[in-house]
């Protein structure tokens, strides 16, 4: 079926498999960006400095804080067409807002116990992953923030809804980073 | 001025992406006649060492980031939607950014020059060499600042590409009959969405170096600076073929109209593309057979390296067979087409020449490697963007560019950038090495230095005069016309300039060659049985 746009273009994609292959690609740009800060954190992994400074449940803790968000914008996306999603929304971006105070709490944690980006190169790879990603956690939070100003003017129709399906992507993409953090710098090292 | 600023028409940020592009090509271009004007004889001191280093660093990075990239980008953004019969890219918001993060970019690299010294580690700023205790001015800093805002640009604009291809082509327009330009042009916005980052995660570890005291790349301390070498060319191999694969999609476009017969091989252009794009991932270490990585690794890398030249003669063999045959027509841009096949595959079997490692070893670092990415660079992509610029001008402002200035035009830049780079292969095999800013009399040095200046200034002259005819045609050109080539893809059937909206009625197509079935509705491509 052929659909058209606001400009006149024929659409052979409905807007949400546009939106969706737009972040697709953008989070496969991400990806290759995260995994090539991860590939240098093993390269410079140090189990004996992770023991001694990461503390594993506080680890814990900040997995939890994206995995509820995470799951929170999944209920976001798959809610009915009737149903209002700014509440999951709202979840998901007060947990992200959490895990934001909590790993700046933990950096500080980290800086003073000495372990700093000057300290040694697992130092250097351990802040500049972290820190990239959480600054990718507080873009989601900033959009997941426009999303809900949004929502409040203008009812949730179609277009909202697949703005929602591409900011749900990008929120499991983040978590799923997460993961992958929380696997190599604090289980492998730490259990 | 307002109507560019917020402009969301691929058509006006196409042309703002040529327009500033064309800016910085004068100023790195002017870098190299300052590099030239140097060389040209033994022992001058007219640039010093310092300047030198900062003159060749800022050229490539200028030419590769802010020259090549966007004057292809434009191309791309602008064509784009034309040829496929849309009326707009897919997120045009983040196409316009796209654009203005590039020239951001632009400007916080050349704001160094006013801030204590431009970058001088080269455009390849090899750690550790582009660290602190090495590279003491602020200029690395904001080099590796202003190459994370441009690497930022071509990704946001080959995410709306992607996704424009991918959806709104015309009815009947299937992947199979979408222009080669738009196939190089998809192909090449994926392999930017996946080389790209590469190049942001090293700038972001060298930054964490040297505004943060990190330890990434400082082996004293137990950091390891080949990991720079290895993320930079895992970007910046597949990098060469996103400058060239859009010049290739131009190449296809061009001589075909010119030679008034359909490409030859259009299902090989096209995969031998996706082809190069797989490959292109797996040469970089091609960059690095200069470090002991062991006989495994490179005779690896070298095999790779030698079988990349395959689907890229498959090519070459398409567009000449394309031409065998037809009844030529040398326009200007037909001109630069058939010369880009011979300089560009000049620059290729120099580049299979350095696949060998025992070559490599003897040649890297020379001035052969100069002539060899000059002639790929410049004979290859350069001389496409000419053709390009002269084909498609006409559609883009409705005047014809000048064809006797641009004979001149052409007839200066080829004889001007062989006698520029061809002596260069012989500088390198002579043991002149790259990126000095002077060298001793030795035999033959000299006066092959001299004859690569004096051929620079009257490429230099080549491209003044392209400027000149630029101007004059935009105002006193020839009225162009619809379609002033008859021409076969869907850009030349509204019109010249296209309006705002590109196409009142979207066609439906039913070849490849859908204004061609237009103009022949008695022996369309489909009718006589041609592929489509």
């Amino acid at each position: 079926m052929m659909r058209q746009d606001d400009r006149g273009s024929r659409m052979m994609w409905d807007a949400r498999a546009r939106a969706n292959l737009g972040m697709g690609m953008f989070l496969i740009a991400s990806g290759v960006l995260f995994g090539l800060l991860l590939i240098a954190f093993i390269s410079f992994r140090d189990a004996a400095l992770a023991a001694q400074n990461l503390n594993l449940q506080m680890g814990a803790l900040l997995t939890a804080l994206l995995v509820l968000s995470a799951f929170a914008l999944w209920r976001a996306r798959n809610s009915k067409p009737a149903a209002d999603p700014r509440p999951w929304l709202l979840t998901g971006a007060v947990s992200g807002t959490v895990f934001l105070i909590a790993q700046a709490y933990d950096f500080r944690r980290l800086i003073s116990r000495n372990l700093t980006v000057a300290q040694s190169p697992f130092g250097s790879a351990y802040f500049t992953l972290a820190g990239i990603h959480a600054l990718s956690v507080l873009a989601g939070v900033i959009i997941l923030a426009m999303l809900l100003a949004l929502g409040r003017r203008i009812e949730f129709g179609e277009r909202r809804a697949d703005a929602l399906s591409a900011v749900a992507l990008y929120w499991y993409f983040t978590s799923a980073v997460w993961l992958l953090i929380f696997g190599v710098a604090y289980l492998w090292s730490l259990l | 001025m307002t109507d560019w600023i917020f402009s969301l028409d691929h058509k006006r940020v196409g042309r703002l992406y040529m327009v500033v592009a064309l800016v910085f090509a004068l100023i790195g271009g002017l870098e190299a006649m300052a590099m030239r004007a140097q060389l040209a004889l033994p022992n001058l001191k007219f640039i010093g060492p310092e300047l030198y280093n900062q003159l060749f660093t800022m050229h490539g990075t200028t030419m590769i980031f802010l020259v090549v990239m966007p004057l292809l980008t434009g191309f791309g953004v602008y064509l784009t939607p034309l040829m496929i019969g849309a009326n707009g890219v897919a997120f045009p918001r983040l196409s316009a950014l796209a654009c203005w993060l590039q020239l951001a970019g632009g400007i916080l690299l050349y704001a160094s020059f006013f801030a204590g010294g431009a970058p001088d580690a080269g455009w390849f700023a090899y750690a550790p060499l582009s660290e602190k205790a090495f590279s003491a001015s602020p200029g690395v800093d904001y080099w590796a600042a202003g190459l994370l805002l441009v690497t930022a640009g071509p990704i946001c604009s080959a995410i709306s590409l992607i996704v424009t291809i991918a959806a709104y082509r015309a009815q009947g327009m299937t992947m199979a009959r979408v222009p080669l330009f738009v196939w190089m042009t998809f192909v090449t916005s994926i392999m930017i969405v996946f080389a790209l980052p590469a190049l942001a995660a090293a700038l972001i570890m060298l930054l964490a170096d040297r505004q943060l005291n990190g330890l990434f790349f400082n082996a004293v301390r137990g950091g390891a600076p080949l990991i720079w070498q290895h993320y930079f060319w895992f970007f910046g191999h597949p990098e060469v073929y996103i400058m060239v694969l859009p010049a290739f999609g131009m190449i296809s476009e061009i001589i075909p109209v010119f030679s008034r017969k359909p490409i030859f091989g259009y299902g090989f252009v096209a995969s031998s593309t996706v082809a190069i794009a797989f490959l292109s991932y797996g040469v970089w270490v091609h960059h690095m057979f200069a470090v002991n990585l062991g006989p495994f690794v490179i005779s690896i890398f070298s095999a790779a390296s030698m079988l990349i030249a395959v689907p890229t003669g498959v090519k070459i063999f398409s567009w000449i067979a394309t031409m065998l045959g037809g009844s030529i027509r040398f326009t200007t841009a037909m001109l630069f087409a058939t010369a880009f096949l011979l300089e560009f595959t000049i620059g290729g079997l120099s580049g299979v020449a350095f696949a060998a490692v025992p070559v490599d070893w003897q040649m890297t670092d020379t001035y052969f490697v100069v002539a060899h990415f000059h002639y790929v660079l410049f004979g290859g992509t350069a001389f496409a963007l000419l053709a390009g610029a002269y084909y498609w001008f006409p559609k883009m402002t409705g005047r014809m560019m000048d064809e006797t200035l641009g004979k001149w035009n052409f007839w200066i830049v080829v004889l001007g950038f062989n006698l520029t780079f061809f002596v260069q292969h012989f500088l390198g095999l002579r043991g002149m090495p790259r990126r000095v800013y002077t060298y001793p009399d030795l035999p033959w040095l000299g006066a092959l230095n001299l004859i690569s200046t004096f051929g620079a200034g009257i490429l230099a002259l080549g491209v003044l005069l392209f400027c000149v005819n630029l101007l004059v045609s935009l105002f006193f050109g020839a009225e162009a016309g619809d379609d002033p080539w008859d021409a076969w893809t869907l850009e030349w059937s509204t019109t010249s300039p296209p309006q705002a909206l590109n196409f009142k009625n979207v066609p439906v197509v039913e070849g490849r060659r859908p204004l061609w079935d237009a103009k022949h509705p008695e022996t369309t491509d489909a009718s006589v049985g041609a592929a489509g």
